[in-house]
């Protein structure tokens, strides 16, 4: 997948592009709201959205992969069952237990979701090939990732997605942020260290490079977004209504796992923020997407501007 | 000279790290043998009502305080997890129970059961053996035994299986597909306490 199929082509050129476009964000959205909606089609007699029956279609008329040299512990027939799943339901996709994959998982919200025929065509390609192209990026990925995609274990649902850990593998493997310089090379057990982390200008730059949207950020590794705590739910919520919204958060906070008081606040976890809406008391309900489902939680804004430490936000690209 | 220097340095230091070794052995290892032996009635309990209650609607349970009176609770459904925090004797506790079709007396009756034994998180979690997914209830304590001024919270962390797990000759928790690997859990290695039940100190108590 060199791009995405909708961004391209002719079409655009003409003066009816805006008409295009309009109807192109129409369609999306429907796609948005069906998927979002959780009532994934357990059989066929559920009518798909058209970009998931595309992806279906192109999985079917695949029959059977061999086994690729290139990824020699992937199982073919549970690469495409994975593929399958990925299109069909996407927001099951799932980071596994305890890695560092969740700006990973984040981001992959977009071409599930928006592209899910191109998410497949190039991974079948990337499968084949043990190499492809998305967006501005030529996936080249060295012998130790591929060899240890299919190998990840204890994980939960990751163990049977060989196909979610080559995609997690490969895009590590790519990308680079200040956090991976002492931890460059994979080694074995990558999954939970350095090696995988994601630093916030690295998740910026991988939606830029990977997708045809024009990416907006606020905020920094370790210091918030100046937004007060009275504007931070407006703010959100107009940048909902313009595309996808990822946040870059201190997860000790919203996943306690430890009584300890955190002094010393730090994001260590990215999600998708869906939806946000004030509640009687006062308080914010927010509902976000991060290990393979979607969480309801009501916060007060002030431990919401606490917790979050990136705000990004993606938008369709204006063509000339 | 140079001699009695080196020993006069040397004597507090091993005395100190000997020392270091024994407060962060000796209190773990009689906590393990007690605690399991003394609760072993309380906890199977808690695990067989959890289950029960589990069966009608999935969710996970925690504690958040010292005292055993704030809790979270997650409710899992098909396309969304609602997570709540409740103090006990809130009536919206009880509200909420009864939106979500609980047995609110068997609810209260896990509560209590976990304040009784200080478990601080309970849920049910997924695992996958030859690509069946199968399931263990996971449970963490919290006990004063286990505080130090000087170290970071320890959880007493179990896991209970359905059915008989094997272990190598250190008691270590083995993969039960290839009979070589360790299984670990939340990243962690866990100790055979009998054929079904594990444990571990953990950090985290999730």
């Amino acid at each position: 997948m060199t791009t995405f199929h909708y961004f391209s082509g002719k079409m655009l050129r003409k003066k009816s592009a805006k008409y295009f476009f309009c109807l192109l964000t129409v369609l999306f959205w429907f796609s948005g709201v069906y998927a979002q909606s959780g009532k994934k089609p357990n059989n066929t007699s559920v009518q798909l959205p058209a970009s998931q029956v595309a992806a279906l279609q192109f999985l079917d008329s695949l029959g059977r992969l061999d086994t690729s040299g290139h990824w020699p512990n992937v199982d073919p027939g549970l690469f495409l069952e994975n593929l399958r799943v990925f299109a069909t339901t996407p927001l099951r996709f799932y980071e596994g237990k305890v890695t560092n994959f969740c700006a990973y998982s984040a981001l992959t919200y977009i071409p599930l979701n928006y592209d899910p025929e191109g998410f497949s065509r190039f991974m079948v390609k990337l499968y084949r090939d043990g190499k492809a192209t998305m967006g501005k990026v030529d996936f080249r990925p060295g012998k130790a990732v591929r060899t240890e995609a299919g190998l990840i274990r204890y994980k939960g649902a990751l163990d049977i997605s060989p196909a979610g850990q080559m995609w997690f593998l490969v895009l590590a493997d790519h990308f680079k942020g200040y956090l991976n310089i002492f931890n460059h090379r994979f080694h074995k057990g990558d999954e939970n260290t350095l090696w995988a982390s994601t630093n916030f200008a690295k998740f910026n730059r991988m939606l830029r490079r990977l997708f045809p949207f024009k990416v907006h950020a606020r905020g920094a590794d370790i210091i918030r977004p100046s937004i007060s705590k009275n504007k931070i739910y407006r703010y959100l919520r107009e940048k909902l209504e313009e595309g996808p919204v990822f946040l870059y958060l201190n997860n000790r906070l919203l996943y306690k796992k430890a009584h300890v008081v955190a002094r010393f606040g730090i994001p260590t976890h990215y999600v998708l923020l869906m939806d946000i809406y004030e509640a009687d008391n006062g308080k914010l309900n927010i509902v976000y997407w991060d290990y393979g489902r979607k969480s309801l939680q009501q916060v007060t804004p002030a431990f919401l501007k606490k917790i979050i430490f990136g705000i990004t936000w993606c938008t369709i690209k204006k063509t000339k | 000279m140079v001699y009695h220097q080196k020993n006069k340095i040397t004597t507090p230091a091993l005395a100190l790290c000997l020392l270091t070794v024994l407060v962060s052995c000796s209190p773990t290892r009689k906590f393990t043998a007690n605690y399991y032996r003394d609760n072993d009635v309380l906890l199977q309990d808690i695990r067989h009502q959890y289950k029960k209650l589990y069966e009608e609607k999935p969710f996970a349970l925690e504690f958040r305080d010292k005292d055993f009176k704030q809790i979270g609770f997650e409710i899992m459904t098909d396309s969304i997890k609602y997570i709540y925090s409740f103090n006990t004797d809130q009536s919206n506790l009880s509200d909420t129970l009864k939106q979500y079709g609980f047995n609110e007396k068997a609810f209260h009756q896990l509560i209590s059961s976990m304040r009784v034994a200080q478990c601080t998180w309970i849920s049910n979690v997924d695992y996958y053996e030859l690509r069946q997914k199968k399931q263990f209830v996971f449970m963490s304590i919290r006990h004063s035994d286990l505080e130090s001024r000087f170290k970071a919270e320890k959880y007493f962390t179990l896991v209970f299986f359905d059915r008989p797990q094997l272990f190598d000759d250190r008691r270590r928790l083995l993969d039960r597909t290839d009979k070589k690997n360790l299984r670990s859990i939340n990243g962690e290695i866990f100790y055979r306490i009998n054929d079904r039940v594990c444990y571990a100190f953990t950090g985290h108590f999730r």
